[in-house]
């Protein structure tokens, strides 16, 4: 499915679809490296999107999608928050909820898709913690910069 | 597979049930080590009591005298015959009479004396002495017995012509583990060097050969002493040729596999562990090392969600061409995998053993979420830097 098909049918973001990464904030879109910046089918700020109907939960930051064929795009499901341990279980709480959210509309369709928490100020979270095992074991993966490919 | 032990030395209550990969975790002197070697007991119990008399070892029938003889000197107090604390084995769901069981172990024929556990002990690094491994005469009667027993092994596969190629080659040799096992080995604890055997007159030893330099025992480091008694141990499981699994041997225990070894060895021994469950052996591995708890996390996941077994290739780094690496990953995607820790009981010298197959990093059980202990402290140092950096606000967060 092409990202920007998914998001326009479903309803709750379809008006917030941008182009490129205009959803992200400048701040934020210096943490994306994109090689090939052309490959980006459009971006949504779920987080804004979202607020009014949903206000008092933990929301997910973006979605980005990235061309991989004329059939589907790839979708980055992205949250930009400090990378400490006593964040960890509100970010998965974030994932968990945007999937719930998601669950039966048509953005959940989007494959391949991955789910990528950037912390741009360093990562704080010892690799042999088992709080950092929980991020990916979580399907969530850390990284200070994010690279689209 | 299961054993049972309660009230034997500092283990209150021991229940493994054993994968074809088992793991054993916990911090020192929680007995895992006495563990094994009730296992081994049980396993080749014939073969232990024709061994200790072919030695000429005699404990007069007398169990305490026949467990220092066995476990080492000073052991004889890990079974009690107390009445409210009295030492149970319970083995393939049947009461074991220890006393009874070595008298019929030393009645055992001929076939049933042939070995079926491999035991490599944590003290491996004692079978080596001046690059050459060292008869089951040349220890003491107080020593575990898995230790000369061990060595032993390993002093008649050299005797038998390991290395007696024109080449003199122990390692690198061809035919002698998978290739990309030899090449992760190599990269890992080697770095070029080769394992020689050096010949002088009737005398031999084994010595790190490099371009224009042999480098003797007492001069190898510290990872490639412990190491290459474990290399040697196997080559004996993985013998040459087409033979998958060496002669009646099922079981293979490595004790502490990660002694001594950077965390890319300890992948590339980790590596050859799969090898092992390839060839059909049952392995059982006790470890302080969270890279080994790592593995089965890896594997376990990969099992759990029915990802691709080439998954298991991209977790030690290696390329997936290899058609060699790719069987060792379909195998090991069909593999039961159990972790156990040994738990010690608060305000108490006691233990308890407990099930953390799951290793799931969120679980409730902390000691589930910690793996029994092995990944406590780095989780606690965070904490203490998450409270130092959350004072301030990171740049961009939302």
């Amino acid at each position: 499915m092409k990202f920007r098909t998914a998001v326009a049918c479903t309803q709750e973001i379809a008006t917030s679809l941008r182009s490129g990464l205009d959803a992200l904030s400048n701040a934020h879109r210096n943490s994306i490296i994109a090689p090939r910046s052309r490959k980006i089918t459009g971006s949504v700020d779920i987080d804004a999107a979202l607020q009014s109907a949903y206000p008092n939960n933990n929301r997910w930051d973006y979605a980005v999608g990235y061309y991989i064929s004329n059939q589907d795009d790839k979708a980055f499901f992205i949250e930009f928050h400090r990378a400490t341990v006593d964040e960890v279980s509100l970010v998965i709480q974030k994932k968990r909820w945007l999937e719930s959210w998601m669950s039966g509309k048509p953005i959940d369709n989007l494959r391949p898709r991955r789910f990528v928490w950037v912390s741009a100020g360093g990562i704080n979270i010892p690799k042999n913690s088992h709080q950092r095992r929980d991020i990916n074991n979580n399907g969530l993966q850390l990284v200070r910069r994010l690279e689209l490919d | 597979m299961k054993l049972i032990l309660q009230n034997v030395g500092q283990l209150k209550e021991a229940k493994v049930e054993f994968g074809d990969l088992t793991v054993l975790v916990g911090p020192q002197a929680s007995g895992k080590s006495i563990f094994l070697q009730f296992l081994k007991l049980m396993i080749d119990g014939p073969k232990i009591i024709a061994d200790l008399k072919k030695y000429g070892y005699d404990w007069r029938g007398e169990l305490s005298l026949f467990l220092n003889l066995y476990l080492g000197e000073g052991m004889q107090s890990v079974w009690t015959a107390n009445r409210d604390k009295a030492s149970v084995l319970v083995w393939e769901e049947a009461d074991v009479d220890l006393t009874k069981k070595l008298t019929n172990f030393g009645k055992a024929r001929s076939q049933q004396r042939k070995e079926r556990m491999f035991f490599v002990p944590a003290q491996r690094v004692l079978s080596l002495h001046m690059g050459w491994p060292r008869p089951f005469t040349d220890f003491a009667a107080g020593d575990p017995y898995v230790v000369p027993c061990f060595s032993e092994k390993l002093r008649m596969q050299m005797e038998k012509g390991l290395g007696g190629g024109k080449t003199a080659s122990v390692f690198p040799q061809a035919g002698r583990l998978k290739s990309e096992l030899r090449k992760a080995l190599d990269n890992a604890v080697f770095h070029g060097f080769s394992l020689k055997l050096d010949r002088r007159g009737v005398q031999k030893r084994l010595v790190l050969q490099g371009v224009g330099e042999m480098l003797p025992f007492m001069v190898w480091s510290a990872g490639q002493r412990e190491f290459i008694p474990l290399l040697l141990g196997l080559y004996w499981l993985c013998p040459s040729a087409k033979i998958a699994r060496r002669d009646t041997t099922e079981w293979v225990v490595i004790e502490e596999l990660e002694m001594g070894l950077h965390p890319d060895a300890i992948s590339a021994v980790m590596l050859t562990v799969l090898e092992l469950l390839l060839r059909g052996y049952r392995v059982v591995l006790s470890t302080h090392s969270p890279h080994v708890l790592d593995v089965l996390w890896g594997l376990r996941t990969i099992q759990h969600y029915h990802a691709d077994p080439d998954k298991v290739i991209d977790m030690f780094g290696l390329r997936r061409h290899d058609s060699e690496m790719r069987k060792i990953a379909k195998a090991a995607v069909n593999k039961e995998y159990r972790a156990f820790y040994f738990d010690r009981i608060p305000g108490s010298s006691g233990h308890v053993v407990r099930d953390i197959s799951g290793l799931d990093p969120g679980a409730d059980n902390p000691k589930e979420a910690n793996w029994g202990g092995l990944t406590e402290f780095s989780g606690r140092i965070g904490e203490v830097v998450a409270e130092i950096v959350s004072g301030s606000r990171a740049e961009g967060e939302k």
